[in-house]
């Protein structure tokens, strides 16, 4: 299984929880999770490449995404920065994308 | 008189001889058992491919209601299920659903005698699945299937078809499980058709969540077909959590089913406990799709 995904899949959960533990919750994690999702269908629907830059590029985005998001989870003034890393990450995973449509 | 009498009980003791190279009884029993239980696994995936697309449509259709910034550009209702990826599905579960059936008319009096074209359906099926074709000596095995009246001689033959093909089947029916597998894993990571259907309903609960606590922004209308939607995702989430759950254990025991049956055609004092485990399974399954029913 791409590393890529299990990336993935962590900072939506993470986001998940974030978005599930503010009422009423954070238009930033909602639409951010949006993104995130449409991502996770798109890498079904592609034969994605592991052996390139882009792929590592957004693996190592997503997994720092993961990583903050999971700090926002103990510690929710650190969801603003949280938030600027899934974007980052949402950038990275769309060139890997763009690549390969 | 004497010689004709000679003949006649020649004639017996080569039938008896006959009858006993058939299947003994543990093996028919097992053979109906795993046949009967591996054609229903391949109806129930053929039916579970065709809700999963379904699914995801009608999610799509409700979040697109629901969220005015999408645009015409979003409109890939059945992403990523598309006909040609869920047709190949399809073929997959065919081939089982085949190869369960041609082991239940193989182990049973059937005379009904369509053999060849479930074999014809179980080669063709494996070759699109796994888009590959078969080695000459499975498709022998195949082709060895006598279609005529019953006889004996007929029973003696099915059994013989039985003993070759079923191991000469042991690796593409893995293979075809493998293909399953996939499809219907949430593990991180997965990007099979389970994956796809659990993320459409998660991204058409965040945005239901957003119209449904939104409080009086949204009117009784708008707010009426969020709450709908939302429901609609939860019921989603939920059965996919419970199809994948239930399926990656029936997949598994079909292997190891498979690999036992193998064993018991090849010495019959083998051990079938997981065959029995594996027909509950299924039963089991079965049950939960009419539940769980869209």
């Amino acid at each position: 299984m791409s590393s890529l995904g299990k990336e993935l899949q962590q900072t939506i959960r993470n986001l998940e929880t974030l978005r599930d533990s503010q009422t009423p919750p954070s238009d930033d994690a909602i639409e951010k999770l949006d993104v995130l999702y449409g991502q996770q269908i798109d890498l079904i629907d592609a034969a994605i490449n592991q052996n390139t830059e882009k792929y590592k590029a957004a693996t190592a985005s997503l997994k720092e995404a993961a990583k903050k998001t999971k700090e926002a989870i103990d510690d929710l003034a650190k969801l603003e920065q949280a938030i600027e890393k899934v974007a980052n990450a949402i950038g990275k995973v769309t060139e890997l994308l763009a690549e390969v449509a | 008189m004497k010689k004709k009498l000679v003949l006649i009980a020649a004639g017996l003791l080569l039938a008896v001889s006959i009858s006993g190279c058939g299947l003994t009884s543990k093996q028919i029993v097992k053979t109906q058992s795993f046949g009967t239980a591996t054609e229903n696994i391949g109806k129930l995936g053929e039916e579970e491919f065709v809700n999963i697309r379904n699914g995801i449509i009608e999610m799509n259709k409700e979040l697109i209601a629901i969220d005015n910034t999408k645009t015409a550009s979003d409109l890939n209702f059945d992403r990523p299920t598309t006909p040609e990826a869920t047709a190949a599905r399809i073929a997959a579960t065919k081939a089982l659903k085949s190869y369960g059936e041609l082991l239940v008319k193989l182990a049973t009096e059937d005379r009904t005698e369509n053999l060849q074209k479930v074999a014809n359906s179980l080669v063709n099926n494996t070759a699109v699945a796994l888009k590959k074709d078969l080695s000459d000596e499975k498709k022998g095995a195949i082709n060895k299937i006598i279609v005529g009246l019953g006889s004996f001689w007929v029973e003696k033959k099915k059994a013989d078809a039985a003993k070759e093909i079923i191991p000469a089947y042991e690796k593409p029916v893995n293979d075809l499980a493998d293909l399953l597998v996939e499809d219907f894993s949430l593990e991180d990571g997965s990007l099979g058709y389970i994956k796809a259907y659990d993320t459409t309903a998660r991204r058409l609960k965040n945005a239901s969540m957003r119209l449904v606590n939104a409080g009086s922004q949204y009117s009784v209308l708008e707010r009426d077909r969020a709450v709908h939607a939302l429901v609609l995702s939860e019921i989603s989430i939920s059965r996919a959590s419970e199809i994948s759950k239930k399926a990656s254990k029936v997949i598994g025991s079909l292997k190891k089913a498979n690999t036992e049956l193998v064993k018991l055609i090849n010495e019959e004092s083998y051990s079938t406990d997981d065959i029995k485990i594996y027909a509950k399974q299924i039963q089991e399954l079965a049950n939960m799709f009419q539940v769980l029913a869209n």
